[in-house]
């Protein structure tokens, strides 16, 4: 039998909503556990214990006298340390925010405690939420539970920590170029960034006006359905996830091919166990991303430049791998910025174009499985063009969700979809989570 | 258009930008610059010619 912090969201539900368990019980189990591994992780920047377990009193209440409040109740996630929470800095990771306290909630926030949820604190992220690694922020960066010595990806590497370690049940976070969905994939969860736009930014820290987005981080589809659902600006933008057979998809196999081997390996798999359930399936041999990627980058740089250049001026506080990213968008003239433009239109009719043939499209969550947590390169992300920019660019949805195991590290695959069409790629992720083998997570 | 790595002009448009960068630090600065100017022309080789 399980224990209450290896069940899912609906699960732990259920079970509260029936008063099987409390939310006093369950957040005093995820607080003994966050003290017992999270020294080893680095996962949370930020609990307050005292808040937590009188909120969840609260909540238990309110059961024991009829005021359920939905499938979040009592049910304890975390954020990312770049959603405002009243009496909480917002510091981004940054040694410049650490007095920064917001006036009010973020919008994700308070829709998350309407719904009645726990949030047990907030996680580490790469500073200012850019790029990464980063080892000189404000708080020392999250390790991946499937090896310490590996890092979890970024921005939104605590979050995805936290999850994989059943620490939380689910977390929220950011993306600019992948900041949920790659450490999702490195840590071996599902990352879910629904349509840009679908969920509000408001208090929530700007990397780029242009590309930034909010995602979740979740056990499983059905979890990321749940939280989706309850911080998207639009009520119940999502059905709960059913099985669909018989859509096109085209899978990018130069990227499977142009991967590490561990990642070109769950090609045929995946071809596999896809066309055996009646899916009609293309090869897509020529899916470069480096369009897509260079377009981020440069609009990425760009903005946060000018949003946070009075930042460089006068201060050695940020440390030195997110100053020498930063200030990169001094060298990014107005011509340069505008061509970027440019260029993500003509990467949208692109995208378009392409997917007027399929439904959806299979590609990897990253050419690579995570790296040591002691890469030095500030410009890693530069350097290896990530195919999740695609869906940043593009303005899409995209889930990674993990796929096997190799050499005790999680691999995964990303699914993009079409504009506004978030369910039916909800659905597929949905149905390729009950083909693939039942996934465990790192014993802690 | 400045797309060529010419380094007395980084070092010029840093200290004119009155970037925080320490001597030590600007030969990596010079690396995130190249890839930066990469970047841009493939940005350009892409909208002339894809």
């Amino acid at each position: 039998m399980r224990n209450l912090h290896q069940l899912n969201i609906h699960e732990i539900s259920t079970l509260i909503e029936s008063k099987k368990a409390s939310s006093l019980e369950l957040s005093k189990l995820l607080l003994k556990r966050i003290l017992l591994y999270d020294k080893y992780l680095n996962s949370f920047i930020y609990i307050n214990e005292k808040e937590v377990l009188k909120r969840a009193k609260l909540l238990d209440y309110e059961i024991n006298i009829g005021k359920y409040r939905g499938l979040l109740h009592g049910v304890p996630i975390s954020i990312k340390d770049a959603f405002d929470m009243l009496g909480v800095p917002t510091t981004v990771g940054s040694k410049v925010f650490l007095d920064s306290y917001p006036s009010k909630n973020s919008n994700v926030v308070k829709k998350l405690l309407n719904a009645g949820s726990i949030i047990l604190g907030k996680n580490e992220t790469t500073e200012f939420c850019f790029g990464g690694p980063s080892s000189d922020s404000a708080f020392l960066p999250a390790k991946n539970p499937w090896d310490l010595n590996r890092w979890t990806g970024g921005s939104s590497g605590g979050g995805a920590a936290a999850v994989a370690s059943q620490l939380c049940f689910g977390s929220i976070g950011t993306d600019t170029g992948g900041s949920v969905r790659l450490p999702a994939a490195w840590c071996g969860i599902v990352g879910f960034m629904p349509t840009p736009g679908s969920i509000s930014r408001t208090g929530v820290f700007e990397l780029s006006n242009s590309l930034d987005a909010v995602g979740v981080l979740t056990k499983s589809i059905f979890d990321a359905t749940i939280l989706t659902n309850t911080i998207s600006k639009k009520n119940n933008l999502l059905s709960l996830p059913e099985v669909q057979y018989g859509k096109k998809i085209g899978i990018a196999y130069n990227l499977f091919k142009n991967a590490e081997d561990r990642i070109t390996f769950i090609y045929d798999d995946i071809y596999h166990q896809l066309e055996k359930n009646g899916f009609i399936l293309k090869k897509i041999s020529e899916f470069d991303i480096k369009n897509y990627a260079s377009v981020q980058s440069i609009i990425t740089v760009s903005e946060a430049y000018k949003k946070y250049k009075k930042y460089l001026n006068s201060s050695r506080q940020i440390g030195f791998y997110t100053r020498s990213r930063l200030c990169l968008g001094a060298f990014v003239t107005k011509e340069n910025y505008q061509d970027a433009l440019t260029a993500r239109e003509k990467c949208i009719d692109k995208y378009g174009k392409i997917m007027e043939n399929y439904d959806f499209i299979i590609l990897p969550s990253a050419m690579t499985l995570s790296p040591s947590i002691k890469s030095k390169d500030p410009f890693l992300f530069l350097n290896n063009p990530l195919p999740t920019t695609v869906a940043n660019v593009v303005g899409v949805p995209s889930i990674v969700l993990p796929w096997s195991i190799a050499d005790g590290l999680p691999t995964s695959i990303q699914i993009l979809g079409k504009k506004g069409d978030d369910q039916a790629l909800i659905n597929f992720a949905y149905f390729i989570e009950k083909i693939r083998k039942k996934w465990v997570f790192p014993r802690l | 258009m400045k797309n060529k790595l010419d380094k007395d002009f980084i070092i010029r448009k840093i200290i004119e930008e009155k970037i925080f960068i320490s001597e030590d630090e600007i030969e990596i600065i010079l690396v995130g610059v190249a890839l930066i100017y990469k970047i841009n022309n493939n940005i350009n080789i892409f909208i002339e010619y894809d």
